[in-house]
């Protein structure tokens, strides 16, 4: 089982160059865990104590207000999850659940942080990946702000 | 600045230098080619007058009792040898440089140990042999090499650096050095080497580390296999 996950994850963008051997060993780090359609993996609030590799599947981050949930993403194999919460030392942003049948590696707070201060190249590309999404936010918010502008004068 | 070293706890803080090779004042010691260039920092390095420590899993649990050194692969002969054994082999010196891939360079360095090439004349390595493996005590840790840059005649087998046996966190009581690479190609807490005919990852280059790790190819050096 953990040698097909390893060999996907040697696909994923964000783990070029990766070996199976040294993927074998980012899944020793944590467990792989299955969960099923509408299955919650995070809640919005929680401490964050994990951080989350999807391998297969697809999950829905999404948030609850005034009794709705409003989905923010989609999150496909190969995204990390939950992985600047937990090392701003903050509560969850955000909830995720199973949208489909899905796998996920979980790496537990410390593991995780290990992998971090051990090797430099992936540290580079995990802050990399989370700066981006980052910048990517607030791109939509800067689209989301002018639209709103535009909507009001032509009103 | 002798109180600063002695807050730092470092007791191989370099206050001058570095000296240029012609100022190193050893008639036997090979200088390695690097040191002489006019700007002896790779690209993207910074010095540092520390000696940083880094690795993968913490200092290996090395017994010197038990501790052996063992040549195979693509040899004649394969070789096993105890520290005792170890240490009556042929001794050489280096003055080199060391450039970390997380970006310090460390200048100035004396190595006293085994010369890379000793070890490869005594196991009678065969003409295939393209790659070598070296092998640590850390949990299975291991590093590959192209044969041209362990054969490099600054590259050794070391158990002193600046006259000091090699403390256990920066890889004694032997580690490679191989100067011409970044400094993960130089095995700490080495126990072994193998010949081999292709190249074999080792443990940072399954993770994407680059295959070579020249630290002075044009652009940012050979780091990584991602970028």
């Amino acid at each position: 089982m953990n040698e097909n996950y390893a060999e996907l994850i040697t696909g994923f963008p964000l783990f070029k160059g990766f070996t199976t051997n040294g993927a074998k060993r980012l899944l020793d780090a944590g467990e792989v865990k299955a969960h099923a359609p509408g299955a919650l993996l995070l809640k919005e609030g929680d401490t964050s104590d994990f951080v989350l590799l999807v391998l297969s599947g697809k999950l829905e981050v999404f948030v609850e207000r005034e009794g709705k949930d409003l989905v923010l993403t989609e999150a496909n194999p190969g995204t990390i999850l939950g992985e600047l919460a937990m090392l701003c030392g903050i509560p969850r942003s955000a909830s995720v659940r199973a949208k489909e049948n899905s796998a996920v590696l979980e790496w537990p707070d410390e593991a995780f942080r290990t992998l971090l201060l051990r090797d430099p190249s992936l540290s580079q590309r995990i802050f990399g990946q989370a700066l981006r999404t980052l910048v990517d936010k607030e791109r939509t918010l800067i689209d989301s702000l002018i639209k709103g502008q535009t909507a009001g004068g032509s009103s | 600045m002798s109180f600063l070293n002695s807050l730092i706890k470092d007791p191989k803080y370099q206050d001058t230098g570095p000296r240029k090779p012609e100022e190193v004042d050893d008639p036997e010691i090979i200088i390695s080619p690097d040191t002489r260039r006019e700007n002896r920092i790779p690209p993207g390095q910074t010095r540092t007058k520390k000696w940083p420590v880094l690795d993968a899993h913490g200092a290996a649990p090395v017994d010197l009792a038990t501790w052996k050194f063992e040549v195979d692969g693509l040899v004649e002969k394969p070789l096993q040898f105890s520290l005792d054994e170890f240490m009556q082999l042929p001794v050489v010196k280096v003055y080199s440089d060391f450039h970390c891939v997380t970006r310090w360079s460390r200048l100035d360095n004396v190595w006293t140990g085994v010369p890379t090439r000793e070890i490869a004349n005594l196991a009678g390595v065969n003409s295939d042999a393209k790659f070598v493996l070296a092998l640590a005590y850390d949990y299975g840790w291991t590093t590959n090499v192209p044969i041209e840059y362990f054969l490099k005649e600054d590259s050794l087998f070391a158990f002193l650096h600046d006259g000091a046996p090699i403390p256990p966190e920066h890889g004694g009581p032997v580690r490679l050095i191989i100067p011409q690479l970044y400094a993960w190609k130089s095995a700490k807490w080495v126990k072994g080497v193998r010949f081999l005919a292709e190249d074999q990852p080792g443990f940072w280059e399954e993770g994407g580390y680059h295959m070579r790790g020249n630290p002075w190819t044009s652009g940012d050096g050979e780091r990584f296999r991602w970028t």
